[in-house]
């Protein structure tokens, strides 16, 4: 049985050599969900994704006679959707934000983890369901990268060394980046709570007057 | 078992399920409320993650794609007697009508009994359908359906036409009297090209908006029964063939249509999606 690499070989191979455009499309519905759905994690919102999903696959068309199958289609296809989500990111956001979706800020760069305390959640946000909205919230209030990262580990169960090769950076980075991504998280779960607190608190009185 | 040795042992290992870990771990989880929070704080992560991965892409997310792609074969495919195909259509009408103000979408739904389908004559027929002058409607594939063969859809075509719930008849065409055959064309106008694209990022909302009433007509999309499809058939089939004003019919996903086959025994259906 042909493995999904072979396959997406076979139909490279149709595009690249005969120019079959049906070889193409296939290998596009093979991977446009993920695809889409990648560029949804990276920037944050569906229009931005629909127009990176649309981009990554125009830069696929020109590109993908230098593929050279050293890694995976499928590897070689998630670093191009990155890089295209962060190029296209970088342009649509004001210069001061920059930083939030730049691929190696100051603070990635240590390889070794943190000695920051961690955040601990108060108990009582062990209440399921309250906490399981703070935390969707908050997935989507990190920066891309910490989400991504969160992604590859925590859904996709990939190890830190395999997060390492499919984003191109040291073991180090992946580890203290990780880290960062939880302490981010629970930031931002902190926060929401305040808000949904005040939310809940202002609701309240708006109901009493 | 410290907790600090606990936590890092929960954020930075991957297991599926707890006893998974050492049992010094997990004694010291069932007693320390903390560590439970970062454990099921892990757990919410992945569930967070799960609904993004289960959300649902554009509707017009393939088609999107391929009409950003270059289009150096187009020509050559636009040809009536070319292999053209679907998403060549869509994407040289969108490429060359990008500038216009209206967007004239039509969809031909055939139904056919496979008998035709195998009689060359009656399907040259079909082909030859004519548009009326005023739908500016030119009708240029079907050559590429060999025998019994249905289009190569793929499940995002359908998704498509999933949210596309409003369509008019302007015209049908009854293929002989010799056959049962009927040929339904829809057409979806939209009065622009904004639009177009409202009505898409519209659609996009749809898995959100349905069972909240928010939009009634999509609401019934969603709950579509049955019954339903086979009123759909009954017109497609029966009333379609006597009625020349224009009809209102809800288009169906792929699942829906594979399951109506049951109800048109030998017939096939066959969707085309043919743009002008």
């Amino acid at each position: 049985m042909q493995s999904q690499n072979d396959l997406d070989l076979v139909l490279i191979k149709k595009f690249v050599e005969n120019a079959d455009r049906d070889a193409l499309e296939e290998l596009i519905l093979r991977y446009e969900k993920s695809v889409y759905l990648q560029a949804l994690r990276l920037s944050g919102n569906r229009e931005d994704a629909a127009e990176i999903t649309q981009e990554s696959f125009l830069k696929l068309y020109r590109s993908i006679s230098t593929f050279r199958g050293q890694s995976s289609f499928k590897t070689w296809l998630y670093s191009l959707v990155t890089n295209t989500a962060y190029d296209f990111l970088r342009k649509r956001k004001p210069v001061e934000s920059l930083s939030r979706y730049s691929y190696t800020s100051e603070e990635e760069k240590e390889l070794d983890l943190p000695d920051l305390d961690p955040i601990i959640l108060p108990e009582e946000l062990l209440e399921r369901s309250e906490l399981k909205e703070l935390v969707k919230e908050a997935i989507w209030q990190l920066s891309p990268q910490h989400r991504e990262v969160l992604f590859l580990f925590d859904y996709e169960q990939m190890s830190y060394k395999e997060i390492a090769q499919l984003l191109d950076t040291q073991l180090g980075t992946v580890k203290s980046r990780l880290f960062r991504a939880r302490q981010a998280l629970k930031e931002e779960i902190l926060k929401n709570r305040e808000h949904f607190s005040g939310y809940l608190r202002q609701s309240k009185q708006g109901g009493k007057s | 078992m410290n907790c600090s040795t606990c936590r890092r042992i929960i954020s930075t290992q991957q297991f599926k399920n707890i006893d998974e870990l050492s049992l010094e771990v997990q004694e010291h989880i069932k007693t320390c409320p903390s560590c439970q929070s970062e454990l099921e704080l892990k757990n919410l992560v992945k569930s967070g993650f799960q609904e993004i991965q289960e959300l649902a892409v554009p509707a017009n997310l393939h088609f999107s794609i391929m009409s950003r792609l270059p289009q150096e074969q187009a020509a050559e495919n636009l040809k009536p007697q070319g292999q053209a195909g679907f998403f060549q259509l869509i994407q040289d009408f969108f490429s060359a009508r990008r500038v216009q103000g209206l967007v004239i979408a039509t969809i031909l739904v055939f139904a056919m009994r496979s008998a035709l389908v195998q009689n060359t004559k009656q399907q040259e027929s079909l082909l030859s359908l004519e548009a009326p002058e005023s739908a500016g409607i030119e009708i240029r594939t079907v050559e590429d359906l060999k025998e019994g063969e249905l289009p190569s859809f793929k499940a995002n075509d359908f998704d498509f036409y999933e949210s596309l719930e409003i369509i008019d008849f302007p015209y049908k065409k009854q293929l002989s009297e010799s056959t049962s055959s009927y040929t339904a064309v829809v057409s979806i106008y939209f009065e622009s090209l904004d639009a177009f694209s409202e009505y898409q990022k519209v659609s996009e909302q749809l898995p959100e908006i349905t069972g909240q009433g928010v939009d009634a007509t999509r609401v019934f999309l969603a709950s579509e029964e049955e019954a339903d499809l086979e009123r759909l058939l009954a017109d497609l089939i029966g009333e379609y063939e006597q009625k020349e004003e224009q009809k209102r019919v809800r288009i169906y996903s792929k699942e829906k249509i594979e399951s109506a086959q049951d109800l048109l025994g030998d017939q096939d259906i066959i969707w085309l999606f043919i743009v002008e």
